[in-house]
């Protein structure tokens, strides 16, 4: 592995004696965010200088409802790529879990029964993935997209392509409904980054986490249980996607069998953004928590300045690389040091 | 399934003969100077992709008529690759199907499995979208351009409606821009709007095609004009406008029809969702088109043209407005809501070639074609 990762300098607790005394701003700023933190400023002030109604906090709760079902699944995502895994199939499982609920709720199944189902399926198709990564010793990319392209398929044959509407108001609780004036859809994306933050950083689960994605031989030896850790991580993603899949169908009143076509992609990419490292034992939930928001500013930014179609995705592409470029540029230069 | 294929071939046979005048006397059966019998026909179909309700909607359309006539069907799907859909066809030259019925995914990627097939010399129909090379016997489609500009004519006219004159702001949701739909309806609406320079179009934005995006793109139009009045939302198809209108009523920006605030919503092609919706008020009107019938039709003009008669080499569906209104009109039932017949084992296939209008290429009617089946014993 590279020498980032050499065990140490992996594992938050470890960095700490130093710097967990400082603020976490300032550490924020020394070791990798800013980068991205100055990307999604300047894009901000760009913005607000074209359209006035970016830089308003109606405006920043929109975005943030636009990117809860992407937020969500980014959780799920980091820590599997803090393992050195990849978990291809979270945007089948958000249409799989969507449109299954959501008939369960059409044809008469109690809301929060059919609501649970969809994490349900999420979390058995999490421990899917994982047993099958961890004690078979399959490669999770090609588990996890054999699990996509399952999972998609189920969603188009259980539907006929067609799309599930009908059902109970109260299944887009989640989705729709607003608590003075904030989206449940918020409230959710908070506490799954918040409760995920905690997790890692102050449990010895988060601790395993980093020291399996670090160095697995090292974690084997010193006896952290490697395969209850992966089961255990794969099925938190395909959960949270379960459960972001419930925000997805409440959003629109619909549970649609592409839903979430592009997500796996996106979510990884708000993970790499964010500075978490697919050689795993690198990365934080804040991080992503910046490139989840990088990529919910630009699309809502975009559309706002109404940008055509086509140059939206060229733009996409040339922030999200430069802001990379300038982060890898940044760890080369200075990683060392710190 | 078995019991109800022979039903549907019992109904359609006999409203096939109804059609055609002929009654329960086949006295017409021995002048074809070749007849190939049905049961020897193969046809091949390959679909561009089968995940959109439109294309379910083709596809079972094809699957209907192939078996309610009892000719094989070889059926596949290319799941949006070109290069599968390249290798689908030529596997159906190499097979000597008799016929083949094409949705290509590119116009250009296709041609030259639709030139494989032509010097096999086996008659390529295309449906819904149509190659830019090679020989086709017959394109049937509903024209997506004409569609969206009944669509944005529709809209003009209730602004005019409102205001006295064409004026007022409207949203224009795209969809998807890479696709040939796409580009059609983008411009057949532009086209509309452009004779109407009061008509602001306040915001163009990708949909895709996608409720997701759309609900997305729609929320940020009502975020960046929120000074002013939005009155109207084009939708380049139901799904957008399922997007737009969840958009609107997330914003609490939802009027009766009858309110000066009212958003008019647009939409096209005809889901079950549209339909849904146009009933509940939230949207005020689909362009439909009916796939299942235009796919109905091809399979017979295939029969047509193996059988050798002549087919009409261009054949453009009608499309139908619906609000409101006409939602339960018999207009609107003869033309056939697909979305509601789809996936129901009960509904039977209509038979539809009675009066097949032939269009010019300016899209002018110019006639209708009729001797369909008059010779194909079963």
């Amino acid at each position: 592995m590279n020498q980032v990762n050499d065990g140490t300098t992996a594992i938050p607790g470890t960095v700490g004696g130093r710097s967990s005394r400082e603020s976490w701003w300032k550490r924020a700023i020394r070791t990798r965010y800013w980068p991205i933190v100055l990307a999604l400023v300047l894009l901000s002030g760009y913005f607000s200088l074209t359209t006035q109604y970016f830089l308003s906090f109606n405006n920043l709760v929109t975005i943030l409802s636009q990117v809860s079902v992407l937020g969500i699944a980014a959780v799920g995502e980091t820590m599997v790529i803090l393992l050195a895994g990849i978990d291809l199939s979270v945007g089948a499982v958000i249409a799989v879990a969507g449109v299954l609920s959501a008939s369960w709720a059409l044809n008469g199944a109690p809301v929060p029964i059919a609501m649970l189902g969809a994490v349900g399926i999420g979390l058995a198709i999490g421990v899917i993935n994982g047993t099958f990564t961890y004690i078979w010793r399959m490669a999770s990319f090609i588990v996890t997209l054999a699990m996509m392209s399952f999972a998609s398929g189920m969603a188009l044959i259980v539907t006929n392509g067609s799309t599930v509407f009908g059902f109970p108001n109260s299944f887009n609780v989640l989705g729709s409904a607003t608590i003075g004036g904030i989206p449940v859809s918020v409230g959710i994306l908070v506490l799954v980054f918040v409760l995920g933050h905690l997790v890692l950083r102050y449990t010895s689960f988060g601790r395993q986490v980093y020291a399996v994605g670090g160095n697995v031989s090292a974690a084997r030896l010193s006896g952290v249980n490697v395969v209850g850790v992966g089961i255990v991580v794969f099925a938190i993603s395909g959960g949270l996607a379960g459960l972001a899949s419930i925000i997805e169908v409440g959003r629109l009143a619909s549970a649609i069998p592409i839903a979430g076509q592009d997500l796996a992609l996106s979510t990884i990419a708000a993970v790499i953004i964010g500075g978490t490292s697919l050689f795993g034992g690198v990365g934080t939930l804040p991080g992503t928590a910046l490139g989840v928001l990088l990529i919910g500013v630009l699309n809502n930014g975009l559309a706002i300045s109404n940008v055509s179609a086509f140059w939206d995705q060229a733009i996409q592409g040339i922030v999200i690389f430069v802001a990379v470029a300038i982060d890898a540029w940044v760890q080369r230069r200075f990683g060392a040091r710190s | 399934m078995r019991r109800k294929s022979v039903a549907v071939i019992t109904s359609l046979g006999l409203a096939a003969m109804m059609v055609s005048g002929y009654g329960a006397t086949p006295s017409f059966a021995a002048s074809p100077s070749h007849v190939i019998p049905l049961k020897d026909i193969t046809i091949g179909y390959s679909v561009s992709t089968l995940q959109n309700q439109f294309f379910v909607g083709l596809t079972q359309g094809v699957e209907r008529e192939a078996k309610a006539l009892g000719v094989h069907l070889i059926f596949d799907s290319a799941n949006g690759s070109p290069g599968t859909q390249l290798n689908q066809v030529e596997e159906m030259v190499s097979q000597h199907v008799n016929a083949i019925i094409l949705n290509p995914i590119d116009a250009n990627g296709i041609t030259p499995a639709v030139e494989q097939a032509n010097r096999a010399n086996i008659p390529v129909i295309t449906l819904d979208r149509t190659a830019f090379g090679g020989k086709i016997a017959s394109f049937v489609r509903v024209s997506s351009m004409q569609m969206a500009q009944a669509a944005g004519q529709w809209l003009a006219n209730q602004l005019k409606a409102r205001y006295g004159s064409y004026r007022g702001n409207v949203v224009d949701l795209e969809g998807l821009m890479s696709t040939s739909p796409g580009q059609a309806r983008q411009k057949g609406f532009m086209d509309i709007m452009k004779k109407y320079p009061n008509i602001h179009v306040v915001a163009t934005l990708p949909g895709n095609f996608d409720q997701s995006q759309a609900y997305n793109m729609m929320t940020d139009a009502i975020r960046a004009n929120s000074g002013k009045q939005i009155d109207g939302v084009f939708n380049a198809n139901d799904d957008n406008s399922i997007g737009a209108e969840r958009a609107i009523a997330a914003a609490g920006l939802s009027y009766p029809a009858s309110s000066r605030k009212h958003i008019f919503v647009t939409g096209m092609d005809g889901t079950s969702q549209g339909l849904a919706a146009i009933k509940s008020g939230s949207q005020d009107m689909t362009v439909a088109q009916n796939p299942m019938k235009e796919a109905e039709a091809a399979v017979q003009m295939a029969v047509e043209k193996i059988e050798g008669k002549s087919i009409p080499a261009n054949v453009r569906w009608p499309h139908m407005l619906i609000t409101a209104h006409n939602i339960n009109s018999a207009a609107v039932k003869s033309y056939g809501l697909w979305s509601l017949d789809l996936n129901n084992p009960k509904i039977g296939n209509i038979p539809n070639m009675n009066s097949l209008p032939i269009y010019t290429a300016s899209g002018h009617v110019a006639g209708s074609y009729t001797p369909l089946y008059h010779a194909v014993k079963k």
